[in-house]
């Protein structure tokens, strides 16, 4: 009898261990408050108050061909100019970017102006659809700086700029000017430090 | 009964040695994984991708999200080169659905390679190929993990993305393997 009652008491427990373990923990640090983003994934009655988010970043992107970049670097003139070709579908492009908004940051826009390249149209998806991915990326990476999207093919537009790839950076001067390019064609990748260099001592030049 | 175990542990045994030989061909990236970055020199080929002969790149990033067949290979023989010929074909096929296709030469030593890049494309005939040298040419790129007891790896690729992948042997490159590598081509552009 004596072992029943034990046994009934263990059983006991397991179950309301087991139901109080299923249950949702309660901390006493948890918020009853839900954000107006997770408010639509869920189903709980509590009142909703935005968060206080981030300012959403103030990127552009603006769909040019060959000859209306070249009148756009124009525009530039008394600038040092850097543009950065990339594509999303380039991985050491990619890598690479957030250097370029590390330089838009680190110099003043009204010595230097920052540029991307995108080269993402192939021909392959509507240039709409090509805008709305490229967009996409510009924004997580809070890209505040001229972007521009070619409308030509990239194969095209790497002709024209003879290179046979990206990634590429070319660094104009004031004088709008190609300085230097750097890409991979010497067989390793160019390290962004370079660019930043060259910028560096075209600033200090009278 | 002394048959039935007889024929159990042959069953077995081709069963195991199946399976030991099925990861022992396992070369580069698998399907589903992706394409990684590496640079090569332009040796002979494709003269219309505005690629220079002798200019070094990066195809994977040239090629960016296109339907591609590249493939790396340490002995360019002749089963090679028929399988040029064949590649060019289907990549001149779905030229509005821009394919493309480029075959690394592996081994130690470049300037024999980009020798045999030569001959290859002579004899292959093929047009719309490029055959490449890669920086890293003694095994390919360190991040492809390429066995080096496979001779030709074939990676077909879309978006970057591999969709087939042959690792084979130079007498396994035959006719019939060669028009499954074409048939995985054709289906990646569905």
């Amino acid at each position: 009898m004596r072992n029943s009652l034990h046994q009934l008491i263990c059983l006991t427990s397991i179950i309301a261990g087991g139901i109080l373990g299923c249950a949702p923990s309660i901390s006493p640090k948890s918020s009853p408050l839900r954000t107006a983003e997770s408010a639509d994934q869920s189903n709980s009655d509590g009142p909703v108050v935005s968060q206080p988010k981030v300012a959403p970043a103030k990127v552009t992107l603006v769909e040019m061909d060959f000859a209306q970049f070249q009148d756009f670097l124009k525009s530039k003139h008394g600038k040092i100019v850097v543009v950065d070709m990339w594509a999303t579908w380039c991985p050491p492009c990619v890598k690479g970017f957030p250097n370029l908004v590390a330089l838009r940051k680190k110099y003043s826009e009204n010595d230097i102006a920052c540029v991307s390249l995108s080269l993402d149209h192939q021909g392959i998806d509507p240039l709409i659809e090509v805008a709305k991915s490229v967009r996409e990326f510009l924004e997580k990476q809070q890209a505040e700086f001229d972007n521009i999207l070619a409308t030509e093919e990239s194969d095209e537009i790497l002709k024209k700029f003879g290179t046979a790839s990206i990634p590429v950076v070319d660094v104009y001067g004031r004088d709008g000017k190609l300085v230097q390019r750097f890409d991979d064609s010497s067989g390793k990748h160019f390290d962004y430090q370079e660019v930043d260099q060259l910028v560096h001592k075209l600033l200090t030049l009278p | 009964m002394n048959r039935f175990l007889c024929l159990l542990s042959l069953v077995g045994l081709f069963a195991f040695s199946s399976s030991v030989r099925s990861e022992e061909v396992k070369s580069g990236p698998q399907v589903g994984e992706d394409v990684g970055a590496f640079t090569v020199e332009k040796c002979a080929g494709n003269e219309d991708d505005g690629v220079a002969t002798g200019e070094k790149l990066c195809y994977r990033c040239k090629l960016g999200n296109r339907p591609v067949v590249a493939v790396f290979a340490r002995n360019p023989n002749e089963n090679l080169s028929a399988l040029m010929t064949e590649l060019d074909e289907v990549v001149a096929k779905n030229e509005s659905k821009k394919m493309a296709s480029f075959v690394n030469l592996l081994g130690k030593d470049a300037e024999t390679l980009k020798e045999k890049a030569g001959w290859l494309v002579k004899k292959s005939g093929a047009k719309h190929v490029a055959v490449v040298v890669p920086e890293e040419h003694a095994n390919g790129p360190a991040d492809y993990n390429l066995n080096s007891k496979v001779d030709v790896t074939v990676l077909v690729y879309n978006r970057g993305k591999v969709v087939a992948n042959y690792a084979l042997a130079a007498s396994d490159l035959k006719k019939d393997v060669i028009a499954k590598i074409k048939t995985s081509a054709e289906e990646m552009l569905n």
